[in-house]
């Protein structure tokens, strides 16, 4: 084990993977020279400019390339630097890379993984920082990575590299600066289960990305309102474990749902209605989402501060239970 | 290493509690797991017990203080320990921390008092949809047999949650009766009048409201009277006491419970219980005796008055009546009973009343004064001490004529007193 940040934890596990398998390699702006959140750096530095690839400014162009080569066999990691930029490569993925091996009577396989960055903090403003996951769950054939730690996001980067499908992976760049403890080595988790981050016996929060860690916190406020909060990261929506947040449930008997998107259609919205159908006689409490409010992400400070959900507001959605 | 006391947390509503009763003084050395001090919430009373052996070092909280849960409420530890360090802390903001360091036994300073539970075995078709309840209660109040109509919820939204159903399950079930999940009543304006004393509906008080409410609302009672010419059993009980001294004087109560116990030997049916869809007719006979207490009631119960003889039923209410003033009966001695006797006689005013059954109990004997009436005795017109009689029954359970039946067995052995005395 060695403490590494989250840009690194994930630089970590392209490397194993690049040097597992000949066929991987990663594309993007700037992701060789000077990568923007600096991820790929040290990938780079170890393999050089002919598997990790600068483009001109085409998110069009990124995609439809790395589309094309993972139908052809290749294992392409493709990064867009900000998930904002979803719109752009929405029919790349979303009407081919999705829709292949469907279409194709299950003959194509897809295996590519496209990394992007999500969620404000930073002052980014409306076009660079909103969390879009819920475009992607929305589309079947894509899978949706949103990891809260270093080392889940090692081990999750490794098993999206490995999937034969179009893998999308969700990194918050406020996650970037985060160190925790991750296993050395090849380390690789199974895509689709959630983990609990924090037990507790009164109330399950349900959360992925940079919100698990907010989660976190207001379960440590909790703790001194005499309230033990369960926190369970998801880590991926699609597939979604169910089991896990139905398990969690059936013993805390109340659920609150954190998510950075905008609430209206969010993932929120989902986890409960799957708990409204088929974990209805588990609940003692009404649902309750802490999401930012359904605008675009202010550019003022204190309204992006005001925007994002934070400690305080996840305590007040738990106390409300009581 | 000193421990601390903390006002626990019982339960996720709960916000705040009063310290009711230190059972030791600072100074005085205590055993792990004895009952130190006993808390108060809106609901129940409860006994912590001391977290290690030692001496009371600090009370920090004294009697009738309502603080915050998870503060501070006392320290144990050894004799000169310097416990400076641990009162500077904020116990009440470490609360989740602090709270394992005692252990909350469910004392239940309101068992016994009045009739428990404010929900009846379901069984009766009732408008449940229109109650405000969670999924998760309504599944557990299906399983267990809980009708959640009469249950006031404490969740959100006023919804009758997983902990009302379960506190109501433990009412009907488990005998010792606890109190029913009060909930937020809803407040009615304060009237704009001089007001001489404001006195607190909490703990016992509203355990015993609560429970009236739950049984009067749950069972259709019926009440038979009668008057009995007690002529025969006063010379008798006058007869046993003529030798004994003072203190060991039998009771005319302590008759009338031995003459209970005679009646149900003759109609079983007195002595049962509804559970769910099952009429549980008792083997024990059980016997509680009303006790007043300040501002409430408690009923103790005798255990087996059929096989007691009425010198001993005597003592024993005589013991549990004096302990009960003192508030230091056991959660056994109150729980448990299968009928109950209540008696007014003491006040010589009332003849008859209509008293309210003690459930899981079907049926409660209440017993009014002695006074000098005019009965025909053989043909003759006679002046004779007579009793009032008043048994309230259960009609889901038990009819009129078994009722009738069990009160002339009650009536014979009161004219025949001399079967009680062997």
């Amino acid at each position: 084990m060695a403490v590494r940040n989250f840009g690194q934890a994930i630089a970590d596990g392209l490397i194993l993977e690049m040097e597992r398998d000949p066929d991987v390699y990663i594309v993007g702006e700037d992701v060789a020279t000077f990568p923007a959140f600096g991820v790929t750096r040290a990938c780079y530095e170890r393999f050089g400019a002919t598997r990790v690839r600068d483009t001109p400014v085409s998110e069009t162009a990124i995609m439809g390339h790395a589309v094309g080569a993972a139908a052809a066999g290749l294992r392409p990691v493709a990064e867009i630097m900000f998930m904002d930029f979803l719109g752009i490569i929405l029919d790349e993925l979303a009407n081919q890379a999705a829709k292949m091996h469907y279409m194709f009577g299950g003959t194509m396989k897809v295996p590519l993984v496209v990394r992007t960055v999500s969620g404000a903090g930073i002052g980014a403003a409306a076009q660079h920082s909103q969390s879009l996951e819920a475009w992607v769950t929305h589309t079947p054939g894509l899978k949706m990575i949103a990891p809260s730690t270093p080392a889940d996001a090692k081990g999750l980067i490794a098993a999206a590299v490995r999937d034969d499908n179009p893998v999308v992976f969700m990194e918050h760049k406020l996650l970037y600066a985060t160190e925790g403890e991750v296993p050395d080595g090849e380390y690789v988790l199974p895509i689709g289960k959630a983990d609990i981050k924090r037990a507790g016996s009164d109330v399950t929060i349900v959360s992925w990305s940079s919100m698990v860690q907010k989660s976190l916190a207001a379960a440590d406020l909790l703790a001194a309102d005499g309230v033990a909060a369960e926190v369970l990261d998801l880590r991926t929506l699609v597939p979604l474990d169910k089991d896990a947040i139905l398990e969690s449930l059936g013993r805390t008997h109340r659920l609150v749902i954190v998510h950075e998107a905008v609430k209206t259609s969010g993932f929120g919205a989902e986890v409960a209605a799957i708990v409204a159908d088929e974990g209805f006689d588990l609940l003692d409490a009404p649902i309750k989402r802490v999401t930012a409010p359904d605008t675009p992400v202010p550019f003022s400070p204190v309204l992006e501060a005001a925007f994002v959900p934070d400690a305080a507001k996840i305590r007040a959605a738990v106390l409300s239970l009581g | 290493m000193a421990s601390i006391i903390t006002m626990p947390k019982l339960g996720l509503t709960m916000k705040t509690g009063t310290v009711t009763h230190w059972n030791a003084a600072v100074g005085d050395p205590v055993v792990e797991g004895e009952v130190v001090v006993e808390v108060m919430t809106e609901k129940i009373t409860y006994q912590l017990e001391s977290p290690a052996t030692g001496v009371l070092l600090k009370v920090l909280v004294y009697e009738d203080e309502e603080v915050p849960v998870g503060t501070l409420i006392g320290v144990v530890g050894q004799s000169g320990e310097d416990v400076s360090t641990l009162l500077t802390r904020d116990f009440a903001a470490e609360a989740a921390a602090s709270i394992s360091g005692v252990a909350p036994a469910p004392a239940d300073a309101a068992a016994g008092a009045g009739a428990p539970a404010a929900a009846s075995p379901a069984g009766q078709p009732s408008p449940a949809s229109r109650v405000a309840a969670t999924p998760a209660a309504r599944k557990l109040a299906a399983e267990v047999g809980v009708d959640i109509t009469h249950l006031s919820g404490t969740g959100p939204g006023g919804r009758v949650t997983i902990e009302d159903v379960t506190r109501a399950a433990e009412d009907v079930y488990a005998a010792p009766a606890r109190a029913a999940a009060p909930g937020p009543s809803a407040a009615p304006a304060e009237p704009e009048r001089p007001v001489r004393e404001v006195v607190p509906y909490h703990g016992v008080r509203r355990a015993i409201g609560e429970r009236m409410v739950a049984s009067h609302g749950t069972s259709p009672t019926v009440t038979h009277h009668v008057k009995a010419d007690v002529h025969p059993l006063l010379e008798l009980v006058a007869s046993m006491n003529a030798t004994r001294p003072e203190g060991e004087r039998v009771s005319v109560t302590a008759a009338v419970v031995k003459a209970v116990a005679l009646g149900i030997e003759k109609t079983p049916r007195i002595n049962s219980s509804l559970h769910d869809d099952r009429i549980m007719v008792w083997s024990e006979v059980n016997v509680g005796v009303a006790v007043a207490v300040p501002d409430g009631l408690i009923v103790p119960v005798v255990r087996d008055v059929d096989r007691l003889g009425v010198v001993e039923i005597s003592r024993r209410i005589k013991d549990l009546a004096g302990r009960a003033r003192e508030d230091t009966l056991q959660p056994e001695e109150v729980s448990g009973g299968t009928f109950t006797v209540t008696s007014l006689s003491g006040f010589g005013s009332v003849d008859w009343f209509s008293p309210i059954i003690n459930p899981p109990e079907a049926a409660i004997l209440g017993v009014g004064r002695v006074v000098d009436d005019v009965v025909v005795v053989d043909g003759r017109v006679e002046v004779r001490p007579t009793m009032g009689l008043s048994l309230t029954f259960d009609h889901r359970i038990i009819d009129g004529a078994p009722a009738a039946e069990f009160l002339a067995a009650l009536l014979d052995c009161l004219a025949h007193p001399e079967r009680l005395a062997e």
